[in-house]
């Protein structure tokens, strides 16, 4: 399984444009040739949030005016990516708050950057009300802090990011942690899709699916985003279950002139063929003998692409025969040619094609 | 000298500190510049992830690969199949710390831990008794899965290679690849997979290369009305056995003394191909005659 690219919404962030007021702070957003009085400083949470159907991002900006920065929440329609309402907040809920994601019960749960608990939060003001869930993982045995955390309350199990490793935990009574994953990468963000999986997005753009409710957590995809970026400055992952596709939040740094290049990109878990390899002979090559070729059809991360049909033909003119024009690909991709040599030398050519259907 | 088959035309983007053949992936697991990749035989590269400083890395049974850490003493870990990563969770010999040795061999099925270098030491998993050492005669680099009870000794500098039975305690057969930074074994197709200083992917059939046939040899003595078992034996430059050639038959004088049943016989898996020759009948010419064996290759 790969991830299918659905489509993207570029420049999904407007700054606001200098206003020509001589401002004291962050002078460099606006000298020429940017033309803008703000700039996005640190990305604190990406949600789905299925109450209003959205997915949700706050961002810290620098920003030209008293005080010098700003804290905005950015609500986007989750089914076209339009940008739906911004509004401004609180310091508190990015200062104090950390990585919201959805969770148990169509619930936002977040950590904290001032604290050690996961705690439910009121979806819109990225704070919790009173008698919201919370749990204290430095209290568990041995002590856990976790920079990210899904919950799923109703099988009692959090899965939580601590450095390069992803920790499932029982919190059904006295918490055991029941195993642990690592990371193929530094993490970007970790997003819940169901009581049985979840995906993890790395700062590098692979992305991740596993299933964190077997007794043993194990991955059941490693892809990346399209077109991954070395100078990204991050990428947010949040999974919209009404519609069963994840939402990839690049942030990607500003242009000259200073406007926000930030795009949100959607993608379905599906097949998606990123390349075919060239036929490769397994088994010697002789006159008049059979010989076997192998190719492999694979997405962005080398992952096989299984039970799709290749072609094969012999280009003009064809000395021996291919006794298998047509082969499905295995689940590692792999697809076996079998040719019949001639009886005496020859020079052949053998073209594979894929028919994948957009 | 194994029989070149295939050398990429695309190059991998460095050459690996290791690389093993995954057989669910059916393509090899590198480590390259600190990064875990999948490359598959024509060169064609994708990235996995970071590869963490702290570990090594090994070759596991059934065409897998595990990860050490980097201790004199190590525990093993299980490496995912999806990822290339390890598991921290799943250490493959919880009783016995093995000595650290890039490239060794995790046998968890039969609890057996073969640790390169000259000899191989095969110890008991459980407990790190030495249960045994098979000496290739050159010092060993990578052990790589060949099949149960088997793996593929490569030293890279020389391009040495043995097939060792771990559970015979011997060496099967020796010859040679050309030097290379790393090596695999294609437990699924029975290919020697290389990496060069060129960076490109070298296949390799387990068939070497014929450079020698024996003399034919006559059982019993060629004699005047009597036929008899005649071979020959087809042998690499390292003197391993050819199976698989067609051996080409030829009775040299004119008139021939003699007759041969067979024009070409394929070698056997100990290299020998064999033919049946009648000595001169009754009215035929007597006297010295040569036989000429060849192979196409």
């Amino acid at each position: 399984m790969a991830l299918w690219p659905i489509f993207t919404i570029p420049n999904c962030i407007s700054y606001v444009p200098w206003d020509g007021k001589n401002y004291f702070y962050n002078p460099y957003l606006r000298t020429p040739p940017r033309i803008y009085q703000e700039s996005i400083n640190s990305i604190s949470h990406f949600y789905y949030e299925p109450g209003q159907d959205r997915i949700c991002l706050w961002a810290t900006f620098e920003i030209c005016p008293w005080p010098s920065w700003a804290v905005k929440r950015f609500d986007f329609h989750a089914e076209t990516g339009a940008l739906l309402n911004t509004a401004s907040m609180g310091i508190w809920p990015v200062a104090w708050v950390n990585h919201g994601s959805l969770g148990s019960y169509g619930a936002i749960y977040s950590t904290w950057n001032s604290g050690y608990t996961v705690t439910e939060m009121d979806a819109s003001a990225m704070w919790p009300a009173a008698g919201m869930w919370s749990i204290d993982p430095s209290k568990w045995n041995p002590s856990t802090i976790f920079t990210h955390a899904v919950v799923n309350r109703e099988d009692a199990l959090i899965a939580g990011v601590s450095s390069w490793y992803l920790q499932i935990w029982d919190i059904s009574g006295t918490p055991t942690r029941r195993g642990s994953l690592r990371l193929p990468y530094t993490l970007g963000y970790l997003c819940y899709e169901s009581r049985e999986i979840c995906w993890i997005i790395t700062q590098n753009g692979l992305v991740g699916k596993i299933n964190y409710r077997e007794t043993k957590p194990r991955w059941e995809m490693l892809s990346s985003v399209q077109n991954p970026d070395p100078s990204s400055k991050g990428y947010y992952s949040a999974f919209d279950t009404k519609r069963n596709r994840l939402a990839v939040f690049r942030w990607l740094p500003d242009a000259v002139d200073g406007a926000c290049q930030c795009q949100i990109e959607f993608y379905r878990p599906l097949y998606r063929v990123a390349g075919l390899t060239d036929p490769v002979p397994v088994t010697r090559l002789r006159n008049g003998e059979k010989a076997r070729f192998v190719a492999h059809l694979y997405g962005n991360s080398g992952e096989g692409v299984g039970t799709y049909p290749l072609r094969g033909t012999l280009s003009d003119p064809a000395a021996g025969a291919l006794l298998t024009p047509i082969t499905a690909t295995e689940q590692s991709g792999a697809a076996t040619f079998r040719y019949q040599a001639p009886d005496e030398a020859a020079t052949e050519t053998l073209n594979l094609s894929a028919s994948v259907e957009e | 000298m194994l029989e070149l088959l295939y050398t990429s035309t695309k190059a991998l983007s460095n050459y690996p500190s290791f690389m093993a053949y995954i057989k669910t992936w059916d393509a090899l697991v590198a480590f390259i510049n600190l990064e875990v990749h999948k490359v598959f035989r024509d060169g064609s590269e994708a990235y996995l992830g970071a590869w963490s400083y702290s570990l090594s890395l090994g070759n596991r049974v059934l065409g897998r690969h595990f990860y050490f850490e980097n201790a004199v003493n190590a525990w093993c870990y299980a490496a995912d199949e999806i990822t290339g990563q390890f598991h921290n969770d799943l250490i493959l010999n919880p009783n016995w710390k093995v000595p650290l040795a890039p490239g060794s061999h995790l046998d968890d099925m039969a609890g057996l831990f073969l640790k390169t270098g000259n000899p191989i030491t095969i110890h008991d998993l459980g407990t790190g008794v030495l249960a045994g050492a098979v000496s290739t005669g050159f010092y060993v680099h990578n052990l790589a899965y060949a099949g149960s009870g088997r793996v593929m000794a490569f030293k890279h500098d020389t391009g040495d290679v043995a097939l060792v039975d771990y559970q015979g305690k011997k060496v099967l057969w020796k010859s040679k690849v050309r030097p290379c930074r790393w090596s695999a074994y294609d437990c699924l197709h029975d290919l020697v997979i290389t990496v060069e200083s060129d960076k490109l992917v070298r296949i390799y059939l387990l068939n070497p290369v014929p450079a020698t046939l024996t003399a034919p040899t006559f059982t019993p003595a060629a004699q005047r009305f009597q036929g008899c078992v005649v071979k020959t034996r087809l042998r690499g430059a390292h003197g391993e056995v050819c199976p698989g050639y067609w051996v080409r038959w030829a009775i040299t004088g004119s008139p021939p003394k003699g007759a041969l049943v067979k024009l070409a016989s394929k070698t056997d898996e100990n290299g020998y191909a064999e033919n049946f020759y009648y000595g001169p009948a009754l009215g035929e010419e007597i006297g010295a005659e040569t036989l000429k064996v060849s192979v196409k290759v």
